[in-house]
């Protein structure tokens, strides 16, 4: 189904343009609705009926599905486009890492612990892994079910139990009954048992099958029973089936975003195969990071990972982290004076914007050099400087403003401000309405530590 | 010690003024009231304020045997010609209205309602009591000096203050005024009613218009304003109003547009098209209006090509290009071509096009360099008229931004083919050629009998509100429920835009009238 337009929202709202939503009117809040940039419960004189029609009409193309439940909940799926240029992605795809019952219980502590502790920084984003996925290995439902026991408790987060053997599904659900685990996979075989299982335990359930055909008649059969918690995996393989695995990915999302609704669930990928199999470890993990990142670029919404090397793991973090900004918005910082490296009152005060990468890369490189240092952010609704010069937002005013609000003058002992080289030719007009001194500094952050050295280091001398 | 100040005298007219090393040659003529044509408000980018220094030293920028008035500065004493394409000369303004006869007035009271362009300024007196117009009068908008767009007005308050600006265009309603009440004695105006857009608007009533730069969407370009207009300095007691405007780059003007097109009391959907340096479109019908500024550029305004010039005399208004390819025009007044005018390079570029001398990417099909419109002799200013690719270029991106505006307007539900109506505004828009606009992909292809001429709909507009307490709160919901759509970093817009950078588009298909007459 092609994306409602704004005026398909507008007539299932109420027209009182009472501007109760923050917009000022409500074909204003329409267009943002059909954009997906607000969301319907941010209209309160809304109908029941009206509500009902709109949650229809913006369904998204692919569901969104949740896994786990409460704070530790995730959502996948929800999503509108296939490219993210037309609207922007919504739900970043899911990471989770295996544990089975053929792993030693060292083995298993370790990854449990490893996924739990795992937190890493990106322009101000945490990146972390999302949850682990369970998986009967041994064909042991005893065995199966210590496992599952042992990771809910000593995880709380989202869980996949993972087995073909139905049974073993079962066992593990009904441990964990009340997490609502993603339970993988359902196959044409064991379908109708999957089936029964997922509406007992209100549970998502993931169908496995490299056959479109076969996944839509499986999707159809699951909501002709009243489950819509679905997930769909056609099959990841690598080496000569790679072309083929990304094929079938990008045909389902199509075929979503086309409008069958069949085929409007999330995707999943598992990016490991037989490991017995697999000799060189280095060249499995290798295989399994880049498999990962493409089926990323290719619509996965949950991936199911066997390697936890650093490098395997932070390429994939970081390409999923970048995926899912939205591209409408410039990524900003907080704007406000930052202290640096122990600045102190002699430090110098440097001048940026608030545009994400340009606070990130100055601030990296003064901390980096540590060079203790005020660092005077003002808001540029996150435009780069030399774009924010050009387009009038870095203005003397706003330096002006920036530095009475955040009473920079009480806080250094002298009156210098140092501007970003691209900024140069708004230092005379700096100057003549703060009263500071200004200098020029080096075009690149880079050089600000050899430039300041020679500026600032030679007046405190 | 004191400065050394120089005695310029401008021909023709032998006006002089003293000015010292410091003050431009175009400063000192707008300090003297000589209005030197200067697009890009003396910052020595546009190249068109060329003027002839006859006598004296200067210091400045050469442009052949002419320098630029705005970069060139006194050494001593001068003599200055200003030659007839660099003088602003006499507007074609508000020819539809001379329909209007000068009447008399049913009493001693009168209004005049106004419409305050960033160029002119254009002005109805109005009989109060029997509600219709007894005079009409124009004039330039004196603040063209500092700039032809509102961005430079804005710059321009900025840097020296929103006085000076402010008693311009004071100067400018008191000259319409008096030219209004000429020849009428002991005649009140108690009522002053004026439509501009947000800028002008704010520039009238002494508001810093930074701010509009600064925050597009803001409720107080939504409100009507009212002032005691003598306090502004205008010679009339009576009481001002503002229209209310609906963002900072959606003014008055637009809703007096939408206020005369009666578009926002129809069930059906309609479109109105202003077209000017920045073209604003409005969409919807009586339930909801949405509208956006699109920034077409000076390219139909005459500045911005080689050969183009504004629509005053001697401009080639009107086009077609015979079967031997060769040029057949009009100018205004009869005068000797000078250049050509907005709706003349509409004509031309149409004509091209469809006769295949320019391809669909706007490039002569048979490699040649330039088209010669005007060959040297024929022309009133002894060189060439003649349309570079460079031009066309130029005149494509204006047509596209208007389009694409158009089109993304339209995405927001209601396709243009299932328009009601298209409304086309502003003075230039009286005399858009709408057959040779589609060709060229300015406007869409619909059936031609859907577009309606509203001509200056702002002045119209002005008038309603001045008169009419119905239309008054007509314009103040307009203004209040119409939803600005920004269209910068809009990304339906900028896949529009790149679409429509073809004569006449991308897509055959939109234009199916257009291919018909190709094939």
């Amino acid at each position: 189904m092609a994306r409602p337009t704004a005026l398909q929202v507008y007539k299932h709202l109420p027209i009182k343009n009472c501007g109760r939503c923050g917009e000022n009117t409500c074909m204003a809040y329409a267009i943002k609705l059909a954009e997906g940039v607000r969301k319907i419960d941010d209209c309160p004189p809304l109908s029941d009926e009206q509500k009902k029609k709109l949650i229809e009409l913006l369904t998204p193309a692919v569901r969104a599905v949740e896994i786990g439940t409460g704070k530790e909940a995730i959502k996948v799926g929800g999503e509108e486009v296939s490219y993210r240029h037309e609207l922007r992605f919504f739900n970043q795809t899911a990471l989770f890492i295996e544990v089975s019952d053929a792993m030693t219980g060292r083995e298993v502590d370790d990854r449990i612990n490893y996924v739990k502790g795992f937190e890493t920084e990106r322009l101000g984003h945490k990146l972390k892994l999302d949850g682990i996925g369970i998986r009967c290995v041994s064909r042991d439902i005893k065995k199966y079910k210590d496992l599952v026991q042992k990771t809910a408790k000593a995880f709380t987060g989202p869980l996949i139990l993972c087995s073909d053997d139905m049974k073993a599904i079962k066992a593990g659900v009904e441990i964990v009954k009340k997490r609502r685990p993603l339970l993988y996979a359902a196959t044409p075989k064991n379908l109708k048992e999957a089936l029964n299982i997922a509406r007992e335990h209100d549970a998502p359930l993931a169908l496995r099958s490299p056959d479109m055909k076969e996944l839509g008649l499986m999707a159809k059969a699951a909501s002709s029973k009243g489950i819509e918690d679905i997930v769909l995996d056609p099959i990841a393989g690598f080496g000569p089936h790679l072309g083929e695995t990304l094929n079938r990915y990008a045909m389902l999302r199509k075929a979503a975003v086309s409008g069958l609704r069949e085929y409007g669930h999330p995707l999943m990928a598992k990016t490991f195969f037989m490991r017995e199999e697999c000799i060189d470890k280095e060249k499995c993990a290798y295989d399994e990071s880049s498999l990962a990142s493409m089926l990323i670029d290719r619509f996965a919404s949950i991936l199911l990972m066997h390697s936890i090397e650093p490098w395997t793991i932070l390429p994939i973090l970081t390409f999923r982290d970048g995926l899912y900004t939205d591209p409408r918005i410039e990524p900003t910082v907080e704007p406000k004076l930052y202290p640096l490296v122990n600045a102190g009152k002699d430090s110098p005060v440097i001048l940026t914007t608030n545009f994400a990468l340009t606070y990130h890369s100055v601030s990296k490189d003064l901390e980096g050099a540590k060079i203790p240092s005020h660092l005077l952010v003002v808001d540029t609704n996150g435009l780069a400087v030399s774009v924010a010069v050009a387009a009038d937002k870095l203005t003397p005013q706003l330096v002006k403003e920036a530095l009475e609000k955040n009473k920079v003058a009480g806080k250094v002992s002298h009156k210098t401000l140092i501007i970003p080289g691209v900024a140069g030719r708004l230092k005379d007009e700096i100057r003549e309405l703060t009263g500071w001194k200004v200098i020029v500094g080096p075009q690149d952050s880079s050089q600000l530590a050899a430039f300041l050295k020679e500026n600032h280091g030679k007046k405190e001398a | 010690m004191e400065k050394k100040k120089h005695r310029i005298t401008f021909h023709p007219g032998k006006k002089a003024v003293l000015a010292e090393e410091k003050d431009s040659i175009l400063d000192a003529a707008a300090s003297c009231g000589i209005h030197i044509s200067s697009p890009c408000a003396g910052r020595g980018t546009c190249g068109k304020c060329v003027v002839i220094v006859s006598e004296g030293i200067t210091k400045g920028v050469k442009k052949g045997n002419t320098y630029l008035a705005c970069k060139t500065h006194p050494l001593s004493d001068l003599s200055v010609r200003i030659p007839d394409n660099s003088s602003t000369g006499k507007y074609k303004i508000l020819d539809h209205f001379h329909e209007i006869k000068k009447k008399a007035l049913s009493g001693k009271n009168a209004g005049i309602a106004l419409d305050i362009g960033t160029t002119t300024v254009a002005g109805f007196l109005v009989d109060l009591k029997k509600k219709h117009v007894v005079g009409t009068a124009s004039a330039y908008n004196k603040q063209v000096v500092h700039g032809d767009d509102v961005l430079s007005r804005i710059d321009h308050s900025r840097k020296h203050g929103v006085e000076k600006l402010n008693r311009l265009i004071v100067e400018t309603i008191n000259n319409v005024a008096e030219e209004l009440l000429e020849g009428r004695r002991n005649v009140m105006v108690t009522d002053l009613c004026a439509a501009g857009n947000t800028t002008m608007t704010y520039l009238l009533l002494n508001n810093d218009p930074s701010v509009i730069k600064k925050n597009p969407v803001l409720d107080e370009y939504k409100i009507p304003y009212t002032a005691n207009a003598s306090k502004l300095g205008i010679s009339a007691c009576g009481r001002l109003q503002t229209l209310p405007g609906i963002s900072g780059y959606v003014g008055g003007d637009v809703v007096g547009d939408v206020l005369a097109s009666g578009m926002h009391k129809s069930n059906k959907v309609s479109m109105l098209i202003d077209v000017g340096t920045n073209g604003e479109i409005v969409l919807g019908n009586r339930e909801w209006l949405v509208a956006c500024s699109t920034s077409a550029g000076p390219a139909f305004e005459g500045a911005g090509t080689l050969c183009g010039m504004k629509a005053s005399s001697g401009a080639i208004d009107k086009i077609s290009i015979n079967e031997n390819l060769k040029a057949e025009y009009r100018t205004i007044d009869d005068e000797r071509p000078e250049g050509i005018c907005g709706s003349g390079l509409i004509d031309l570029v149409a004509g091209l096009f469809l006769k295949g001398v320019l391809d669909h990417n706007g490039l002569f099909a048979d490699k040649r360099k330039k088209y010669v419109v005007v060959p040297k002799k024929e022309s009133g200013t002894g060189k060439e008229i003649a349309l570079t690719e460079k031009d066309v270029k130029s005149i494509i991106l204006s047509k596209t931004a208007i389009y694409a505006g158009a089109e993304t307007l339209a995405k927001i539900g209601t396709p243009l083919p299932e328009l009601e109506n298209i409304y086309i505004a502003g003075a230039f828009g009286y005399y858009l050629d709408i057959e040779k606009a589609v060709t060229i992909g300015l406007l869409p292809d619909l059936p031609r009998k859907r577009y309606k001429y509203i001509g200056n709909g702002s002045l119209k507009g002005a008038l309603l509100y001045l008169t009419d307490a119905k239309k008054r709160r007509e314009a103040d919901a307009v203004a209040k429920k119409t939803t600005y759509y920004e269209l910068s970093g809009d990304k339906t817009f900028s896949r529009e835009f790149l679409k429509a950078l073809y004569l006449p588009h991308q897509d055959a298909s939109r234009f199916p009238l257009v291919e018909k007459k190709l094939s």
